[in-house]
């Protein structure tokens, strides 16, 4: 009877060593593992499924490209967000500045349509849209947070900032949420 | 106040993240038990939290991620193969890069580095340099055509000389000829009688040739290694030595200075060319100067310090011992051997900040343009320096002859210059009289701008004209049978009866020319 094969606690680092070692098919098993949250991060922060893709592989071919170069000083994971984070951002970044080139009809970037238009939809469309007004550097850590449950201490290395900040950030993210929202008080807080 | 109660709601925000410590949590729920406020924030942020929770539904499924995933890597692996393969070319490409960057910054790097491989050399061939010109028992007629004609015997023999000019930029060089130019004998004669000096000025005149001889053999130096050695000081010693001996002409006799300089010189009057005479004499005293050297294989400048005691010694040596032949430089002659690779590389020409040569000819014409480099602020230098070289033209003019024996060719005449490779053509049918006279006249015109002068005529070349053209080119058809060769001597003859006259009227009492 073989033996038990004894899993170890941090896989990542075994698939990035046996990677660099040659073997191409530990990238594929990477991918499969952290394929999902890197996507749902970007859905939540872009705020639309169609980039979804386009930007989720870009972090994957980052990573393919730096994987050799990775120091095992942080968390497999950490620095995969980290990354994603970071193209996020490149994109929120460009879409900034298309809609300062194209026509004001166009550039009203609308919410996703693939949700149904009911009415618990729209509320969430609502709060979405409201989230989506929120700044940057306050939205990124209250999504971490709230939707993909992230620690504070995975959001400080995610983001690159220190625990308090991150404490400080989500506050003030759901101060300015309320704020926000105060016209649909009675049908959201009700 | 209101940042006490920012600090608690944070810190609730913190307690629904569970991301508080245990005591924290101990105080949080302590206050909350008395606090009805904090109980109903920590209520609105608990909703915050799950509406912003519930908002998002996971993000639609990807069936084909992994497939384009694979798709976009492998393309990224064959651009990087490619890069690798031009890895080379860019490497070049970025050493032009620099190598541009690197001379648009400090482009002296570049010449510096040609520089310091020309002073290796010259370690090795500014040993034991002896002066040249002794050799060449200068006379102080050989100095006044040095001022005159700005050319130096380099040989006792008169084979080689070094001739000084100034190109069309204005930039001054000098060359090393075989053959000296064709000037007019006994110079220096013509001069003093010309001025009608007396015997006390005529050594007055030898003095101040003396002092320039000696210090003019410490300019030219050479040594066993066939190396020689041209001071870029020879271009002031020349301007000093001419300013100062039309000075004293002026001076010593102002009305037949005339007769040298028919339309006045103003330097000789100018109370700052005496100051840039002292001025270029003590500046090139100095034992420390440029000099450019040549050898076999090399050419480059350098300063070099000359030291004048040995020099006047080996002049002393030299006078006791002159006819028992003991120096070795007396038969010197330069060489630079054009077949050697500086030449072959250069493609007879080399240059560099300081330097442009220039291998004219086969048998042996090196143009050195050298860039003077003038430390002091000398009073009206420019303009005495424009007027010199105007003052040399009209030597030069006073002094032309026609050459004999020039060739009997149909239709063009073809100058051959003996120490060149090109020949020049002159298409004479192209000369019209009317030009000839018309620019005889606009020359004579430009002396009368000058009030109070004393014209002096030239016979010789006007006789020339009449006498020996028919004679020189009587085998050539159109000269004899044209009506301009005509139209030309009757023309000469008048203007000849013309200027015999003024000569006349203006000898007899010197007046002012209305204009």
């Amino acid at each position: 009877m073989p033996d038990p094969q004894i899993l170890q606690l941090d896989d990542d680092f075994t698939l990035v060593k046996r990677f660099v070692d040659g073997h191409e098919s530990a990238f594929n098993q990477l991918v499969s593992r952290h394929k999902d949250m890197v996507r749902s991060i970007i859905y939540v922060t872009v705020n639309h499924s169609d980039y979804i893709d386009d930007i989720a592989q870009d972090v994957f071919v980052k990573i393919y490209k730096n994987l050799k170069h990775f120091r095992y000083e942080s968390q497999f994971s950490t620095w995969v967000y980290r990354i994603t984070i970071n193209k996020c951002k490149d994109h929120l970044r460009k879409m900034k500045i298309r809609r300062v080139f194209l026509p004001i009809s166009d550039t009203f970037e609308q919410a996703d349509k693939s949700y149904n238009h009911s009415e618990t939809s729209n509320t969430k469309e609502v709060v979405r849209n409201a989230i989506s007004k929120l700044p940057e550097k306050l939205k990124i850590p209250l999504l971490l947070k709230d939707i993909e449950g992230f620690s504070y201490q995975e959001i400080a290395d995610s983001v690159q900032c220190e625990i308090g900040t991150v404490k400080s950030r989500i506050f003030r993210a759901r101060e300015k949420l309320k704020t926000i929202l105060e016209p649909y008080k009675s049908e959201i807080f009700k | 106040m209101k940042k006490n109660i920012n600090n608690n709601y944070e810190l609730l925000s913190a307690y629904l993240d569970g991301e508080v410590s245990s005591e924290q949590i101990k105080e949080i729920e302590n206050k909350l038990s008395e606090s009805s406020l904090l109980r109903d924030k920590l209520a609105e942020l608990k909703r915050l939290k799950e509406i912003t929770n519930s908002s998002y539904s996971p993000p639609p499924e990807s069936h084909y991620f992994e497939t384009v995933l694979n798709q976009k890597i492998n393309e990224e692996r064959k651009f990087r193969r490619r890069l690798k393969s031009f890895m080379p070319a860019y490497g070049l490409f970025a050493l032009a890069i620099i190598v541009i960057l690197l001379l648009k910054i400090e482009p002296i790097v570049f010449d510096n580095s040609i520089h310091n491989r020309d002073a290796r050399y010259a370690g090795t061939y500014n040993n034991n340099l002896k002066p040249l010109l002794f050799a060449a028992n200068l006379s102080n007629e050989d100095i006044f055509n040095f001022a005159f004609y700005k050319m130096l015997p380099l040989d006792n023999k008169n084979k080689q000389y070094l001739q000084l000019g100034t190109d069309k930029e204005g930039k001054e060089y000098f060359e090393i000829k075989k053959d000296p130019l064709q000037i007019q004998k006994n110079n220096l004669e013509k001069f003093t009688l010309a001025l009608g000096l007396n015997e006390e000025q005529k050594l007055e005149v030898d003095s101040i040739i003396k002092v320039y001889a000696d210090e003019l053999q410490e300019q030219i130096l050479v040594n066993d290694k066939n190396t020689l050695a041209v001071s870029q000081n020879l271009f002031d010693y020349n301007r000093a030595l001419a300013a100062e001996l039309l000075t004293f002409a002026a001076k010593a006799n102002k009305s037949s200075f005339r007769k040298i300089m028919p339309a006045g010189l103003t330097i000789v009057e100018n109370k700052s060319t005496p100051i840039v005479i002292r001025e270029i004499k003590s500046k090139s005293s100095s034992p420390t100067h440029n000099f450019v050297f040549f050898n076999n294989d090399s050419i480059f400048t350098k300063p070099y310090t000359v030291d004048k005691e040995k020099i006047k010694n080996e002049i002393k040596f030299y006078n006791a011992n002159r006819n028992s032949q003991v120096n070795e430089f007396i038969n010197y002659e330069v060489n630079v051997n054009l077949d050697s690779n500086l030449a072959k590389i250069k493609k007879y020409k080399y240059f560099n900040d300081s330097l442009f040569v220039l291998f004219d000819s086969n048998s042996f014409n090196i143009k050195v343009h050298v860039l003077p480099k003038v430390d002091i602020d000398f009073p009206n230098m420019d303009s005495i320096f424009i007027e010199l070289d105007k003052a040399r033209e009209n030597f030069n003019e006073f002094s032309f002859h026609f050459q004999k024996n020039l060739p009997k060719i149909k239709g063009n005449i073809k100058f051959k210059y003996s120490d060149s490779l090109h020949n020049y053509l002159y298409d004479i049918e192209k000369i019209k009289v009317d030009s000839i006279l018309e620019n005889t006249f606009k020359q004579l015109d430009s002396l009368k701008i000058k009030n109070n002068f004393n014209f002096q005529f030239n016979n010789d070349s006007l006789d020339i004209l009449i006498k020996k053209l028919p004679e020189l080119y009587k085998n050539n058809e159109w000269f004899d049978n044209k009506n301009e060769v005509k139209k030309l001597k009757k023309e000469i003859e008048e203007l000849k009866k013309e200027m015999k006259e003024m000569k006349k009227k203006l000898n007899e009492k010197p007046q002012k020319i209305k204009t």
